[in-house]
Order: C-alpha cells, then structure tokens, then sequence
C-alpha cells in the first residue's frame, strides 16, 4: 500500500445494492441426480478428490472443517429438530484438512429481531404479546403454512440503541422477537413500522425496529462467532449423516447450532486447507466479422486448469474439444463429436473434481453467461447445474454494484451454491489501475510474459481446419485457463481476500459480490451487540434513491504554491488520519448527543468537533467505532510485527494479506457513517471527522511556520503538509528538522494522532493540486522511487508516446536534474515525431468499439474507422467489444479528425502519411506544458516551437491520391533523379556513379539494421509462441513488437529492393 | 655471390565451385521463419531415425511424430531441439524497460546458461519438455535447433524423460586422391583493417610473405609452394562495423547523397586486397564486421565496394559460409559467427580453443552449419530448403576469428577430416598454412619486436 495515499476515500460510497436470491431456489424434482448419472464420469475419475470416509460417533476425532461459504435453504418441516417445525438450515461449505469437501447443515438456528417496549411494559403480558404477534402473523399469506410457531420466542432485552448518547445513558427495554424464518423478520417488522398491529392492553403505535434489516447469515455467523474463511469443529457425536445425500460434495453431516465449535482466526486456526481452484476458459466459433453469439456460435473447446492451494503442480490440464483434436504433451485432450456432449461432459467434469472456486478470465460476464445460453439454446436441460446442490439449477441474473471505491460495474451474478467465483478481470478492475485489462497486458505486467492473441476470426478457421490446427487453439486456450491461475498466485489475491473475509468476519464472497459497506456493518453488530447495543432500523436507508441528501465539507487542501523545488521538501504525514481522529475524540453514533441534549451535559464531559457536534468523553462512554479501530489497529501492529518474524514465505503472504486487510477495514469505518444511502449513515459523524481533519492541516500548518522560522508550507492535502525548512539544507538536516516538527507538533494533539514524518521529495516539482511528482527519499543513501500523482502516464485515451515522454522528462528533471537535458529530449522528441522517426507503436490509440456502431451518438474516431473497415472487408473488420487501434493521418484541408482514424497496419502497407502535427498539438503538448511551466514559466511555448520543428518529413502515399496521377519512374538512388530510360537498369545517374561505394554502403547500413530487426523481432515472437515449427499467428496489438514486427518486413524487402539493383555479376 | 636469376612460379592449385548453395538471388522476407526448421527437420528425419536406429537396437518403439506419444512407453522421438534459456538477449525484456526504443541493440552475454533453462523437443505437431534427470546426459551441450532423436519414455508429468540421446552422425565422404607434392593453403581472419590500434607493420609484414619478399631462398621457395589464400571475414575492423549501425541508427532512411562515409577503411581494404591478388589467388569471406548484410548467409562483398581488387580474376569474392573443393578435397569455411554462438549455449569456455574444435566436430555430426540460427544467429528466413544442412563431410572445416589457434583430426569411418580454427589476425598475428597432401596444419606468425 502506499503510505502516501490518503487513507480514506474523499468520496463516500453512494449505493450498494445486492440482489442475493437464497430462499426462492428453484428445485427441480423430475431430474434425478446421482453421483454418477453421467456417462462422462469416468473420464475423469482419476482427478476426484481423495479422501476417507468420515467416522462418527463417540471416541472419534472431531471433524474440522474450513468454512469457505454460507448460505441457507428453508425446510418446510425439519425432520432434524423434535418439533418438525419450518425452519432454515445454514450450510457450510468447506474443506477438511486433508481435502475433503464437507457439507455442514446446521440446525436449529432462528432469526430475530428488536422493538421498543410500550411505556410501562409489565411483563406479565409477554404472552398475550406474543399471541397477538403470532395471530397477526397467521394472517399474512406467506405466513400462514408455517409449521410451527411463527413466533417461536419474546424476551424483554435490556440495551440502548447504537444511535445517540442520552444523558445518564439509561438502559431500555426491548422486545427480542425470534421468528421462525428469515424472510418474516422484514415482513413482521414491516407491520410493526406501520403500526399495523394491535399490541392490547397497550395502546397502538409505531414501533421502530431495530436489527431487522441484518442478513440472516450474518446473524448466524455472529451469533455463532463464527468469521470469514474460518476453522469450524464439528464433535463427532452431535454430527448425524442424512439419509439422502443433497450435494455433490463428498460428505454431508447435520448438527445442531450449539453443537458447532467456531474458531476465530488465530494462531493454529491461521492454517489453509487444500482448496481447489479451478480455472477455466472457452472458445467459440465465431462468424466472420461477428462476435460469437450464444444463439448462433457453438462452444469448441473448453480448457482446465485445476490446482489445489499450496501445491505447485496441478491436479489436472485438461481440454475438452468438439471434433478430433491432436494430443498436446503435459495435458490431457479428450474430443466429443457433438457440442451437446462436450458441454455435458464439462459438467460432469465440474461435479467429478468438485472445484472450490471458480476462476478465469472475464467468466462472469463472458464465459458463464456464454455456456448457459447455449446450453439454452442446445435445450440441454441437464446443464445448467454447476453448483454443490442436487438439483438446483444455477440461474443467472443481473446485478449493479455501485460503490465509489470500484466504481459502478454491472454484471451477470449465478446461482451457484457452494461455488466461489473470483474472476481475474473483476479482481484486478476492483485493486489495479491499469492502463489495459487485457489479458495480455495484464500478464506483461505481473508476469512478465507477453501471451499470443488469436483473433476469434482465426479461431473459427483454426477449428475448422484438422487435428493439428484445433490442437494449436487447444493449446492457445488451455494458456488462458493458465493465465489466471498463475495471476491469482501471482498478486496473492485468494491469500488476501481470505484474510480480508476473516478480519471483517464476512463471507469470501461477499467480498466479491458487495461493496465494502458489508464488513463494517459486519464489524458493527460483533462490537455493539456485547455491550447490548442495537442498531436501528433506517427507514429509507437504502430505497429511497432519488433523494437529495445533504452534503459536507470535504477534505482540505492548501493552496499549492506552485514551482520546481530543488531543495528538500519534507512530508509530515497524519498516520491512519481518520481513524485515529475517530479514536482521539471519541467519534461514534453512540457517544453523538443530540443538539437538545448538550445543555444536560457537564461541559468536561463532553468534546465538541469544529463543525459544532458534540461527542461524549470515553470517561463518559467509550464508543463502539473507537473500540472496532482500536482492535483493528493494534491487530495490524500485531501482523506487521509477526510479518517481520515470520519466514514461511506462505505464513508471510497470509500475515502481508492480513495486515492490508486491517488497513482496508479501518478505512472503510469513516466511509460507512458518511454513505448516505447505507445502512446508517450519520452526517454528524463524517462532517466531525472531515472538520477535525481540516483543523489540524491548518494547525499544523501554522505550527511548522511559527516554529519553524522561515520555514514555508507549500502544499497540504487531506492528511499529509509539504514543508521547504530553508533553502539552503541538505538532505540529512532537513531529515532531521522533519522529525522533529512531527514529533513537536504530535504532542499538540491528543492521542492516538501522531504526525509521523516519513519521507522527503527532493528535488520536488509541485504542479497543482494532486498533481505532483517528486524522488523520494526515506534513507539519506539514496532515494526510494519517483513518485508521480495524477500526472496520467496509466491513461489509454493517450497514446504510448505521451506517458514516454512524460515519463522520460520526469526522469531527467528530477533523477538527473537536468533541466536543460529535458528540454532538449522534448524538443528532440518533438523533432523526430515531426520527422515521421517516432515508431507507428507508439502513435496507436486504441478504444473499444463498447455498442453498435449505429448506438455511437458523436462523430468517434473508432467508430469511423470501424464503419470503414467494415466497407473494405467485413470478414475481417472487427466486432462488438473488441478494441480497435487506429493512429491519425494526414487528410484533407479542414477533415475531422476522427475521419483521419486509419489501422495502423493499412497505414504502414501503404505508406500513408502520419498528421504528426495533430499528435503534437492535441496529445503532447498540454501535459508537457503542465510539466513545464513551473520550471521554465512563461517560456513554455518555445519548446513548440522553433528550429526543431521546422524539419518535416511525410512519406508519400504508395496508392490513391495524388499517386493516380503520376507516372512511376526510375530514379537514381544517389540523387533521386529519374534515370533515362536507356540507362534503367542502372541504379545511379552518371552523376552519382562516382560516388556508388558510398551510396552502396548507405544503403547497405539500413539492410542490416532491419535485418538486425527482422531476426530479433520474429524469434522473440516464436518464443513467446512457444513453438519454432508453426508460424506466428499472434494479433496482440498491445505488444510492442506487434506494428515492428510487421513495419520491419516491409522496410527490409524495400531496402533489399534497392540493394539488389546494385546488379551483383559474377563474383570473379 | 652469384644471384642467379631464378624464376620461380607458385604451384596452382586445381580450384572447383559447384553451384553456391549459399548465395540468395531474389530476397522476399513475407515469410517467417518457421519454414526453416520445418525444411531442416524434413532433411534430416529420416537421416537422424537411421542413425537411431542403428544405436538403438532391442524393443524400442519408434513414434513417427510427436502427437503419437504415449505415456509411459520406452519409445524413440525425433525433433528439433528447443532451448528455453533466460539469458538470451529478449528484445521484449528491454521494452519492458522502455518501451520507446526503436528496436535496441541487444547486449549478447558469452554464456546463456543459467539454472531455469529449458530443454523442449518439437516437431511439426507439438512440443515436448525433456528432462535429463535419468541419465548420465547433461543438457549443457545442446544445441537450439538441432536434430536429434531421443530414447526415453513420458512422464505423468508430461514431461519426456530422456535415456540417451542419438545425433544423426558425420556424413559420409570419399577418400581423396592422393597428391605427390606438398602444397600449402594459406588462411588469414580477422585482419581488421581500419582499427584505430591496428598495427599495420604486421599487416604488411604479411603481405612481404605472401608475395615472398621476406627471407631466403628457402622462404621464397616454401612460398611457391603456398598455392592459395582464404581470407575468412573480417578483413575490416569491427570499429568500422559499430559506426555502420550507428549511422544506420541516426539515419534510418536514404535521403540523399549529401553524407559521404568514411571511405578509408575500405580504400585500405582495397589496397590489401589488390596487392595479394596481383601475387596469389585469393578467396574472400566476409565476416560479421565487414560491409555486405548481415543475416547469413552472407553474401559476397559488392565489387563497387572494391574497385581495383575486383578487377583481377584471382580475387574470388564469396559468400560466408562457403564450400570448394581444392585438389580433390572437399573445404568447407566460415568465418565464425556459428561456432561463437553455439559455444554461448553450452558450458564450453569462451576462449578454449579446444572446445571450440568439439563445437566444430558436432556441427559435423548433428549435420547442420548453424544451428542456433535463426533463433539466437541472426540468418535469411529460407523458406523451401535449409541450405546450412550438411548433404556431405569435407575435409576440411575451417573456421575464421577464433580466440587461438587450434586444429584436431577426427576420424569419419576411416577418413580424416582436419578441423581447423583460424585465430584473428588482429589480436594474433597468426596466420595457418594447411598442407593440402597431408592436411597437416601449421602456424605461422608476425612479430614486430619494437625493441
């Protein structure tokens, strides 16, 4: 993580919804499903997971198992409890040690909710209570079948509400309501919100719920105290196997909830279990110029890639393919005659080698959606079941997440118990900023390996070609079942999202399918719930969507005074700002008091934040939020501390995972009181926050000047201040001043806020505001890296040229503090694009063509290209959501620019002339003056302009244009004059004849050097192929080889052209 | 003192070039550089399964191809060799560092061994890994590129566990006529003329030689009897070479004859050349560093480039690699880029001459030139034919601009034939004379003693 980074979200999350289906299940009872119905099955034995039976019983070792996912299905009556009532059964999915896969339902388990008491409760009355809610109940439709007490238990519960500290802090009574089912909680608490009830002898009224909203499986796992991804011990004894197995799991056990042992993640119960992963990816036949359509293209090939976590080798390689395919070494090919039964036996697959989690690349919203609806199509009825359960068909549905950390992201979501899905491409959207998703660029920038991109045009020929070529695209995609698998290590992802799971206490795949709302709320209920704390019920908590809400002050920021800085510039950083604002003043919803409530208040006890709200002392009461960072806090301090004692590179991992997931909890807390349509959003308490914060950017500002003499603070953001100390200080005295400011200025602050100073930029060029770039320097010997914020060099609407350059200038400015060399690199840059030197790769935008051309409102540079290409061929052209590259020629007088859009590679077979002005005034130019104009102030614009760029070259057009009109003529390569036509097969005038050694060797010069290029850039792409026998087929336009590879056999065979007319006679 | 006037001749020597494999007419580069190993694997196939077969004799199975393969047989597989090596120059590892470089000249390291390589056999329809974990082999040798067969069986890892491994063999060759007088072969690499520290009193020391104005009589006769020189590349000085891709750097395309080259090299070059030609026929490769392109094989230097040498008939301009045959015996020459890019793929020591004659002998046996081209040796993508397979054994293999001289004869089912490695005259001073009767070589060398 970068310690730079401001530790919260400025902006708040705005809206988390999550359709999340688990009782309307749709069972399907006419198909029959055992273990080994399908007639694929053994083809695939041999990957089955091993294991032995579990014994039960008394003198038995207790099963244990890794919880990996919870969900709950409703009974109708439960033949494990006595009184055969409606009930819910949580199941456990998980594994067991030594890699068995366990199904764990429990019993018995009800949900509940809270209300206030009427005034002057006797509690005589709990059972007439109790019977008007049961009959009130009865009433409802959805209600009435319940076997059993709807109502099974009302308890008076002694606590207060989370929200609001009431002097004297009295206690209150509450209703616990305990119901049989979970979908009754919101119906009953509905009612009792409308007041729709009559509660005699009491009179009516509304009753503000409280806790009803809460996830039923959240409520089980904390009331069980049971986190994330963790240890969960079964005795022997308690457990009872069923008759019927209903899972495709190994094993399934029945118990009782308060049979069931849950450990927290501590210690032994750190330890993994051997969870399978698969990871999988299909190809498709495509049309010609159509992206494969479920309704029309079939499924070909569908590649595997399962491994078991912590082992190295996999337990399968496989690829399933429709028609003969040749065998590849190192993995198993098994071929079908018919799509139906290919995609039969990929289920058999999934069912035989019971993969924990689902992975691979774009499968949610390509992959799965894609097999279903063929699956569809074909009318395989016996398909679409890829979870855990027998008989429940995986059903897909479309969900929205929109969270201001991720963004609004639509996509696909699946029924599929027991499963987990982590795709790759939403893992890294969610924690990469990266300039391509490729999964190309991706691999190239985490491993290293650039991957062959097969376009899907050649897809269907390779298919339709013999064993030998569907071989060579089984090979190409059992790479990309590869891939994310090799990603997921890689980036440790599963390792961190298992750890997050087991610090917010929250199911992994909550992780992936909610924002971060979920932990706190998660967090929140394990924290108040001890202290007999309950969190209301907001009404329009997360309904009401079109209503404006208020708003806040922000984040500070001091103005920025603007300059190249030469000298060191210290950073004073806030640690875990608003956290710790949050612990230093006590912030929490149940310390707030209410504007009336001040005046009851003794002024010492009580802080008041500088945007006027005020919060009890902890003397007073100590709050919940306050107590949930401190745990998290000193939790990461304990991580980090074990990190550094830890050797175990995967002990490590797991503690690295760990201590990001505290530093992620912590944060999110801040942004869960200020979303205004969460689940208890509280503007008091994020404005306090942000007030306080401000405050002290400007204590600390004054401080540091007032101290400090002319010390100046040049910039200050959120929670860090830039201070220049004296001109005139080296490294080491500006070190040692920065530390002792932090350490003067922390004591004006109470505890646990601590201005920490960690680094120096010097030199330091301060653009604007979060726009910066700097070396920095934690240590005196040398300097850690260069730091950049919001100078876009990530940015795909550029092109490569632009992050380059600007990357290359902030190199020679602040490495090697030439501003001068800097000048003269822009200008010379400037000079070759004009030259037409600049290599076309760099030149190429790329953009995805995102909906149907037609859609396209504005005039779009690719969408043009797309339609021209479309005219020119529309067997190759390229088709919806694929990215088209294009690069901006020269046109006419006046032509839009996005008419100029040409292919790249048209452009280098015809020569046509690049607009390199139009390069260097929309693309170069702005964040190469933004760069500049701190340094060299008004002078910016002679970097534009001048001597180097007057040289301009344009290549002259092979085709079309003005070339219709000219007669091709022999000219001498000396001189360029055309040769007489007596003389043609001369290669020089008679001029030039007398200088031809030395136009030969010229001429020779540039056949090696594209010979040099010929053979270095086509064996790098036979390597990254992976054969030397078949020719490169790759269309990764990404990769920087792609446009050379290609411009360097044009040049080469033009230049041998050239050379061969220096006639060769005989050698002697 | 009676100096009687005594006209000597040189001994000729009876010169025979059969058609040039080696030279390219018409250049397409369209094609990619698949084609040449799948020719070269179609060339020596069957070659290499005979040879197998013959090694291997008992209860192996012999897989036509690859994708034949079945787990767990002891089974014989034919393939090129593929070394995956991490230390090979990666032009992609270098745009991961900056992505704006033109196509950057790559750092070559003297060894690309290193702990990660990878040794994987392919053919026409697949790939497979080799592991040398059974047997007594070890990968270092191995040559990308070369043909081999493997005894061995499939892992369950899929890997293909090797036992032993079979070459296709030294070809064949005829014993040579017999000659009744000793008549020598003079070879010279690695001149450098041009090189700012050239010390060019060796150079013309040399000439004095060759032209039998050094010493006595006795010299002047044993001269007569040196019948022909090989220049084996490199005549011009690498310096020279670095300027050429310099200039090529700054100035991709031709635009105009304003900018004149350094023409002095070459003038000297020229003079070198005519002044030999005018004495003794000569047979000029060019070299890595001399002016003709650069993918082998190289072609011969264009005579506008030597203006008067050209012009006599005993200057014979050729291409690198090349074959002739003189008096009856078979030579076949380089001026050394294959032998200094295969010694990168192996443990051998850069500077033991030794090995390099080991690196020579198997070329010989896996019956290929330059194996390592087109993958690390830059060559043209040839497309229906690999002209670098060896169809037959000279006897003679000599290489130019070697690190020392060294030679070795080896035995080809009763045939000797004499390997030769020529040092580089620049550094050396040596030159080798090769008595064609015997194929006895021997050393000679120029020393400007300053003292």
């Amino acid at each position: 993580m970068d310690s730079s980074a401001s530790p919260i979200e400025d902006d708040i999350i705005i809206q988390e919804s999550v359709e999340y289906e688990s009782e309307k299940q749709d069972i399907l009872e006419s198909v029959e499903y055992t273990k080994t119905s399908s007639k694929f099955h053994h083809l695939f034995s041999s990957y089955a997971r091993k294991g032995e039976p579990v014994p039960l019983g008394r003198n038995v070792e207790n099963l244990r198992i890794l919880q990996l996912d919870v969900d709950y299905e409703i009974v109708e009556k439960d033949t494990f409890l006595k009184d055969l009532s409606s009930a819910a059964v949580v199941r456990i999915y998980g594994v067991t040690e030594c890699g068995s896969s366990v199904l764990v339902r429990v019993h018995g388990f009800r949900p509940f909710f809270f209300i206030k008491c009427p005034n002057h409760f006797d509690p005589v009355d709990l059972p007439v209570i109790k019977e008007s809610l049961e009959k009130r109940a009865r009433k409802v439709s959805s209600m009435k079948n319940c076997q059993g007490p709807i109502i099974h238990d009302l308890e008076i519960f002694e606590g207060r509400s989370l929200l609001y500290f009431v002097p004297n802090d009295p206690s209150i009574s509450y209703f616990k309501i305990t119901v049989a089912l979970p979908s009754y909680v919101r119906q009953l608490a509905q009612i009792l919100e409308r007041g729709d009830i009559d509660l005699s002898p009491y009179e009516g009224t509304y009753y503000s719920t409280f806790e009803a909203s809460i996830d039923f499986v959240l409520r089980f796992m904390i009331e069980t105290n049971m986190y994330g991804c963790s240890w969960v011990e079964l005795p022997s004894k308690n457990c009872q196997l069923p008759e019927r197995q209903t899972s495709y799991m190994q094993f399934e056990v029945d118990i009782h909830y308060n049979d069931m042992i849950c450990h927290s993640p501590h210690g032994e119960w750190l330890k993994a279990a051997p969870i399978r992963i698969l990871s999988f990816d299909i190809e498709c036949a495509g049309r010609p110029g159509v992206f494969p359509e479920p309704e029309h293209d079939q499924v070909i090939q569908i590649a595997n890639y399962l491994t078991e976590a912590g082992k190295s080798e996999p337990i399968a390689r496989t690829v399933l393919t429709l028609g003969s395919c040749a065998p590849i070494a190192g993995a198993k090919v098994h071929s079908f005659d018919s799509e139906a039964e290919l995609l039969e036996a990929w289920v058999s697959f999934l069912r035989v080698t019971d993969p924990d989690i689902l992975t691979g690349y774009n499968i949610v919203n390509f992959d799965l959606p894609y097999l279903l609806n063929r699956a569809n199509v074909l009318h395989l009825s016996s398909f679409p079941f890829l979870g855990r359960l027998i008989g429940v068909m995986t059903k897909m549905h479309d969900t929205r997440l929109s969270s201001s950390a991720f963004g609004t992201h639509e996509s696909k979501a699946f029924t599929m118990n027991g499963r987990i899905i982590v795709d790759m491409l939403q893992i890294l959207v969610r924690d990469y900023k990266l300039r391509s998703y490729s999964l190309n660029s991706v691999s190239f920038e985490f491993l290293g390996e650039q991957k062959e991109d097969v376009h899907h045009s050649i897809i269907t020929e390779l298919f339709r070609g013999n064993e030998n070529t569907r071989r060579r695209l089984a090979v190409y995609c059992l790479k990309d079942a590869y891939l994310p698998q090799r990603l997921m290590e890689k980036l440790m992802s599963l390792t961190n999202y298992m750890e997050l799971a087991r610090v917010a206490g929250i199911p992994l795949a909550w992780l992936l399918s909610r924002g971060h709302m979920i932990k706190v709320v998660s967090l929140l209920h394990r924290k108040a719930f001890p202290e007999r704390l309950l969190i209301p019920d907001l009404k329009n908590s997360s309904h009401n969507s079109g209503e404006e809400t208020e708003s806040y002050e922000g984040a500070t920021v001091i103005e920025p005074k603007r300059g190249f800085y030469k000298m060191p510039i210290a950073t004073l950083d806030f640690a875990s700002l608003y956290p710790s604002i949050m612990m230093a003043h006590n912030i929490c919803y149940s310390t707030l008091v209410r504007k009336d409530d001040v005046k009851y208040l003794k002024p010492e006890d009580y802080i008041k934040s500088p945007s006027g709200d005020c919060y009890v002392r902890p003397t007073v009461k100590k709050g919940v939020l306050s107590k949930i960072l401190e745990d998290l806090l000193s939790a990461r301090k304990l991580a980090k501390k074990e990190l550094e004692q830890a050797t175990d590179p995967f002990l490590r991992s797991v503690l690295n995972g760990r201590q990001l997931a505290l530093k992620i909890s912590a944060n999110a807390v801040y942004g869960f009181t200020g979303a205004s349509r969460g689940k208890l959003p509280c503007t008091e308490i994020s404005a306090s926050i942000t007030a306080f914060g401000r405050q002290m950017i400007e204590t600390t500002k004054s401080l540091v000047e007032s101290k400090f003499p002319s010390s100046v603070v040049i910039y200050g953001d959120t929670d860090s201040v830039m201070v220049k100390f004296r001109e005139d200080l080296t490294l080491e005295e500006s070190m040692a001043l920065g530390q002792q400011a932090a350490e003067l200025i922390s004591q004006s602050f109470p505890k646990p806020i601590k201005l920490e100073f960690e680094k120096c930029y010097y030199p330091y060029l301060l653009i604007q505001k979060k726009r910066y770039a700097g070396l920095l320097w934690t240590k005196t010997e040398t300097y850690d890296k260069m730091d950049c914020k919001g100078i876009e060099t990530v940015r795909r609407d550029n092109c490569k040229l632009v992050a380059n350059v600007v990357s290359k200038v902030l190199e020679k400015l602040l490495v090697e503090r030439d501003v001068q060399g800097a000048i003269d690199f822009v200008k010379k840059t400037i000079s070759d694009l004009l030259q037409n030197k600049v290599d076309i790769s760099l030149l190429v935008v790329s953009k995805e063509l995102s909906k149907a051309a037609a859609d396209y409102d504005a005039n779009q540079a690719h969408v043009t290209l797309y339609k021209k290409l479309y005219q020119r061929d529309p067997g190759s052209a390229p088709s919806l959501g694929d990215r088209i590259p294009y690069v901006t020629i020269k046109g006419r007088k006046d032509q839009p620019a996005h008419e100029r859009a040409e292919d790249p590679i048209y452009v280098l077979e015809h020569n046509l002339p690049l607009d390199t002005e139009y390069y260097l005034k929309n693309m170069l130019r702005k964040p190469l003056e933004r760069i500049f104009e701190p340094i060299i102030g008004k002078n910016v614009s002679s970097l534009f302009e001048g001597e180097h760029t007057r040289s301009i070259t344009v290549t002259t057009p092979s085709t079309g244009g003005i070339m219709r009109f000219t007669k091709v003529s022999v000219t001498c390569l000396g001189c360029r004059t055309p040769i007489s036509e007596t003389e043609s097969k001369q290669p020089l005038c008679k001029y030039c004849k007398a200088n031809e050694a030395s136009i030969y060797e010229k001429i020779l010069c540039n056949v090696r050097e594209y010979e040099r290029q010929y053979a270095m850039l086509w064996t790098q792409c036979q390597r990254c192929m992976g054969s030397i026998c078949q020719d490169v087929l790759c269309s990764n336009s990404d990769c920087p080889i792609f446009y050379r590879r290609r411009k360097v056999q044009k040049d080469l065979e033009d230049a041998s052209k050239q050379l061969g007319r220096f006639s060769m006679p005989p050698s002697w | 003192m009676a100096h009687s006037t005594k006209v000597m001749y040189r001994q000729t020597v009876d010169y025979e070039e059969h058609q040039n494999p080696f030279l390219v007419h018409s250049r397409t580069y369209s094609q990619q550089y698949s084609q040449i190993y799948y020719c070269r694997l179609a060339a020596l196939r069957q070659v290499v399964e005979d040879s197998a077969r013959n090694k291997w004799t008992g209860n192996v199975l012999f897989i036509d191809r690859l994708l034949h393969l079945q787990q767990g047989n002891n089974c014989v597989i034919v393939g090129v060799i593929y070394k995956e090596m991490d230390l090979k120059p990666s032009i992609l590892k270098e745009y991961s560092k900056n992505p704006a470089e033109p196509v950057p000249i790559l750092p070559v390291k003297p060894c690309f061994i290193s702990d990660s390589d990878v040794v994987i056999l392919e053919d026409e329809t697949g790939r497979i890994r080799l592991n040398f974990d059974h047997c007594d082999l070890s990968a270092g040798t191995l040559l990308t590129g070369t043909v081999v067969a493997v005894k061995g069986q499939e892992t369950s890892s899929g890997d293909f566990s090797v036992d032993d491994i079979c070459f296709p063999g030294i070809p064949s060759l005829k014993i040579p006529y017999s000659l009744d007088n000793d008549i020598f072969i003079l070879f010279v690499s690695g001149v450098g003329l041009g090189a700012p520290w050239n010390v060019s009193m060796r150079e013309a020391l040399f000439l004095d030689f060759v032209s039998g104005k050094l010493g006595n009589e006795e010299d002047y006769e044993f001269c007569c009897q040196v019948g022909h020189l090989f220049v084996l590349g490199n005549l011009l000085s690498c310096a020279g070479q670095e300027t050429l891709a310099m200039k090529s750097q700054e100035q991709p395309t031709v635009s105009g004859p304003q900018q004149l080259l350094n023409a002095e090299p070459l003038i000297s070059a020229d003079r070198f050349l005519t002044t030999l030609s005018s004495t003794i026929p000569v047979t000029l490769l060019p070299g890595e560093a001399d002016p003709t392109n650069l993918l082998l094989p190289q072609q011969p230097l264009h005579h506008s480039l030597l203006p008067s040498s050209s012009k006599y008939n005993s200057l014979r301009r050729v291409t690198n690699p090349y074959q002739c045959c003189l008096n009856g015996r078979k030579i076949l020459a380089c001026s050394g880029q294959n032998v200094d890019d295969a010694c990168r793929y192996s443990t051998f020591d850069w500077n033991s001459v030794e090995d390099r004659l080991t690196v020579m002998e198997n070329m010989l046996s896996l019956r290929h030139l330059c194996p390592t081209a087109p993958d690390t040796l830059p060559c043209y993508p040839y497309y229906e034919e690999d002209p670098f397979v060896l169809k037959e054994c000279p006897h003679i293999y000599v290489v130019g601009n070697q690190p020392a001289y060294g030679t070795r004869l080896i035995n080809s089912n009763g045939v000797g034939v004499r390997l030769v490695c020529v040092p580089d005259f620049s550094t050396t001073g040596q030159v080798v004379l090769l008595n064609l009767r015997t194929l006895t070589p021997q050393i000679m060398e120029f020393m400007i003693d300053l003292n």
